[in-house]
């Protein structure tokens, strides 16, 4: 139970965080963001072909979104 | 109010002109940059305000690319003849333009080499039978009695194929081979000006497995964008159709008491939020719980029976519990260089079966100058701790056996080391070819020795692999 | 000009940059001055001033009443530099203040382009009535920079005033980024486009509305009645050869309402839409 509170502990600080102004940029300030390498769509398919080998080695795999449901391996 | 316009395309051609002649009328025209290999649409070529303009270049430049398709060959093998595989996989990526988007994947996974079957080694060899079997010892023209896939009581001629383990080593089942077909899709759309709703799909089609699953996730921004709280939920159903039939768990191995198909399903739900903290960095933190119910055993998994002067005297099915809830909590942060980025993440996960684990992982993207190779090392940590019902044999029990048990090795505890480097190269902006190179170590954290003479065998061998994989990625 | 404005050049050396950069914000600045409507030493403020008597404008303005004039005939009086008193009226802040048709149709005698006497160089603007380049002011700007600058430059840039841009050649990694109003759920504008040469411009501006009794009232006005446009899109980018036509047809396409795709597509140009 302890541990379930302490998960949503880094969620209450990023709102939190979230509002104060000297956190976040202003839309004309994405220019870093904007690049390939700092969004994770263009490694979507690495870390699919990653989890296909992590999913059937170990118990507890995933990455970020839903936990993923087993299907079959060897 | 309907408003009578000028034919087609005769309102762009007047504005063009109109344009030059505001345009065109006091500047010198914009000179052709020198060193440019394309021509440039000038746009201004009258030099007073009453002349006609010349033709301008009618195609804009502007380029967008709608579809990126990533393709990629992955090559997995394990040490010691254990499984390798192939799998071709190509995925799309279409942009409607209007904020909606499309993804697609399908992937082939061709699957051979071997499996520890859960039995130890033992100082006799050891003598089974492929999953497909149904007797141990071939009666030589004599029929035998067997339970078929329908729980019927039938004699049959033999029907078997077995394998020996020599003294000393761990068993494994060399009939693995199969095929995996999987297929995903996911689409998202803009619900308001602030949100955005994705839903997708996924099937996932193997010889002895079939599976669908569906999800659909809610976005909401806040703070000009800067953070984004996700919530969704997901479902998956699957069906278990094992080679040779579905084990009854628990149940002495050389019985061969199988059933007809089984199933299990799962739900579950997700929390995130995305937060941009600055010009270079973003952190994503990520609840989720999921509930699996049915037959969740792996059914090719036997237990060995050892006594105590360390002699092996049968085997059982394993027998899980038909409910498993997981927990896990997931936190990213990712940092611009100048000349490319490192990620950092964490992740904890718990259940109710007693498996816990922690992972952390670093990647880092070096560019090049020119910003048209890139090297990307990457390195992976991971622990978890054994289910509470894991153990590797079981000691003077006899068959079928009460309460849960598993040897599977992935529901034991250890610890495993990824290292991992990828290589890049970007053709132009469309086209990119890329290797990656990974090595995956697995080490059993497992203490328990077997009793009598079976002291001193290693029951723990742990996972040797390596993963290849050749990417080609390009846009339409 | 209420958004950032800004020079991309590239360049290895910084005293160019720097140089271009005090250009292109010199000339921003004057068309600022010259043509904005808050400004009481303004072209605006004078013609304004002058209160239905005849009054001369120089050259530059000239060439943007007719360019208004020209504009208003091709869009059936769509578009209309004289609809800013309509402002009296209506304040769009996201509230459900809607005026009443009353105060609506008080200010309708002061609208209509063709109210007004424009024989080149004169202009006779009735009492009472205003005109605003603010629908085209912004693109104008651009083009005029990208003007300024393209004469003294050969190397690739951009010139971008808030969305509104205009580049002449592509930069050394293929191509111009650019990322359309909205980025996308995963960070990357899911709109990115590269832009090698040409222009693209922006109208409409999705936080400026009302909302009453579930209708929402964007801020695109129709001069003929004086009330929103129903039915348009919240923004339309639209890449021309000149940000001036690009912004021109955003508009134009605005003001079709539900028809803006439409439109657009019978044009032949390339566009992206946000509803």
């Amino acid at each position: 139970m302890r541990s379930r509170v302490l998960f949503l502990v880094p969620i209450a600080v990023l709102l939190a965080a979230a509002g104060c102004t000297s956190i976040g940029v202003k839309p004309w300030q994405r220019d870093l963001l904007s690049r390939e390498e700092m969004s994770t769509r263009s490694e979507s398919l690495d870390r699919k072909l990653d989890q296909h080998v992590y999913v059937c080695k170990e118990a507890a795999s995933g990455g970020s979104g839903f936990i993923q449901g087993e299907y079959g391996c060897p | 109010m309907p408003v009578t316009l000028p034919p087609a395309g005769s309102a762009r051609r007047r504005l063009i002109a109109a344009s030059c002649a505001l345009l065109g009328a006091t500047a010198a025209r914009a000179q052709q940059p020198a060193d440019s290999t394309k021509p440039v649409a000038s746009g201004t070529s009258v030099s007073n305000a009453a002349s006609v303009p010349a033709p301008v270049e009618d195609a804009t430049p502007t380029v967008d690319r709608p579809w990126i398709l990533d393709s990629a060959i992955a090559y997995y093998r394990e040490n010691d003849g254990r499984v390798s595989s192939v799998e071709p996989v190509i995925s799309a990526h279409h942009d409607f333009g209007d904020e909606r988007l499309l993804d697609v994947s399908a992937s082939f996974d061709v699957l051979s080499g071997g499996s520890p079957n859960g039995a130890i080694p033992s100082r006799q060899p050891q003598t089974f039978v492929t999953p497909s079997g149904i007797a141990l010892k071939s009666p030589a023209g004599n029929p035998i009695t067997y339970t078929n896939t329908s729980g019927k009581t039938t004699s049959a001629l033999y029907k078997f194929s077995p394998y020996t383990v020599p003294a000393g080593t761990l068993p494994v089942d060399d009939s693995l081979h199969g095929h995996r077909i999987g297929l995903t899709g996911n689409y998202q759309r803009p619900l308001s000006q602030d949100s955005r709703l994705s839903y997708g799909g996924s099937v996932v089609d193997q010889s002895d497995l079939f599976s669908i699953g569906a999800n659909g996730k809610y976005s909401r921004d806040f703070f000009e964008q800067n953070t984004t709280v996700s919530a969704g939920v997901n479902g998956q159903l699957e069906s278990v159709k094992p080679t040779g039939g579905t084990p009854l768990p628990g149940t002495d191995y050389l019985l061969f008491q199988k059933l007809k198909s089984k199933s299990n399903h799962d739900f579950g739900a997700l929390l995130g939020v995305h937060q941009v903290i600055s010009r270079r960095w973003w952190s994503e933190f990520d609840l989720a719980i999921d509930k699996q119910l049915g037959y969740l055993n792996d059914p090719y998994d036997i237990i060995s029976i050892a006594n105590s002067a360390g002699s092996i005297s049968d085997y059982v099915f394993e027998r899980r519990p038909d409910d498993r809830s997981r927990r896990s909590a997931f936190l990213e942060n990712r940092y611009a260089l100048d000349r490319g980025m490192v990620d950092v993440s964490l992740r904890h996960t718990s259940d109710s079966w007693g498996v816990n684990s922690n992972t952390a992982e670093v990647r880092f993207r070096y560019w090049n100058p020119q910003r048209d190779r890139y090297l990307e090392p990457s390195f992976r940590w991971y622990k978890q701790s054994a289910a509470d019902f894991y153990t590797p044999f079981l000691t003077n029990a006899t068959a079928p056996i009460a309460g849960y048990a598993s040897s599977d090795q992935r529901l034991s505890a250890f610890h495993a080391l990824t290292f991992g480097v990828k290589y890049g190269v970007k053709l132009d902006d469309d086209r990119e070819f890329s290797v990656r190179v990974e090595e995956y170590r697995q080490t059993s954290d497992n203490r328990q020795t077997p009793p009598g003479v079976l002291q001193g065998l290693d029951l723990y061998p742990g996972i040797n692999a390596i993963f290849v994989q050749f990417g080609w990625r390009f846009a339409e | 000009m209420a958004s950032p404005c800004e020079l991309l050049v590239e360049s290895d050396r910084p005293e160019e940059a720097r140089e271009l950069g005090a250009l292109a914000a010199a000339e921003c600045a004057r068309i600022e001055r010259k043509f904005s409507r808050y400004r009481d030493d303004s072209v605006l403020a004078a013609i304004h001033a002058a209160a239905g008597r005849p009054f001369e404008v120089d050259p530059e303005t000239a060439q943007l009443l007719d360019f208004a004039a020209e504009c208003h005939a091709l869009s059936g009086g769509l578009f209309d530099i004289t609809s800013g008193v309509l402002r009296r009226a209506w304040t769009f802040d996201g509230s459900a203040r809607v005026p009443d048709a009353a105060a609506v149709a008080a200010l309708l005698p002061l609208v209509g382009f063709h109210r007004l006497r424009w024989r080149n160089p004169v202009l006779e603007l009735p009492a009472g009535m205003e005109i605003d380049f603010g629908g085209i002011g912004k693109e104008y700007a651009v083009d005029r920079v990208y003007d300024a600058v393209a004469m003294r430059c050969r190397r690739p840039f951009l010139v971008n005033f808030g969305g509104d841009l205009r580049a002449n050649a592509a930069p050394k990694s293929g191509a111009w980024r650019v990322g359309i109003e909205r980025p996308g759920a995963e960070r990357v504008a899911s709109k990115l486009l590269e832009l090698e040469h040409g222009a693209l411009a922006t109208s409409g501006d999705t936080r400026r509305y009302l909302e009453k009794d579930g209708v929402r009232y964007g801020h695109i006005l129709d001069p003929r009645d004086g009330w929103p446009v129903r039915g348009a899109p919240q923004s339309v980018t639209v890449a021309a050869s000149s940000c001036t036509e690009a912004g021109l047809l955003a508009t134009l396409a605005l003001l079709q309402g539900p028809g803006a795709r439409a439109f657009l597509d019978a044009e032949g140009v390339r566009y992206w839409v946000i509803d």
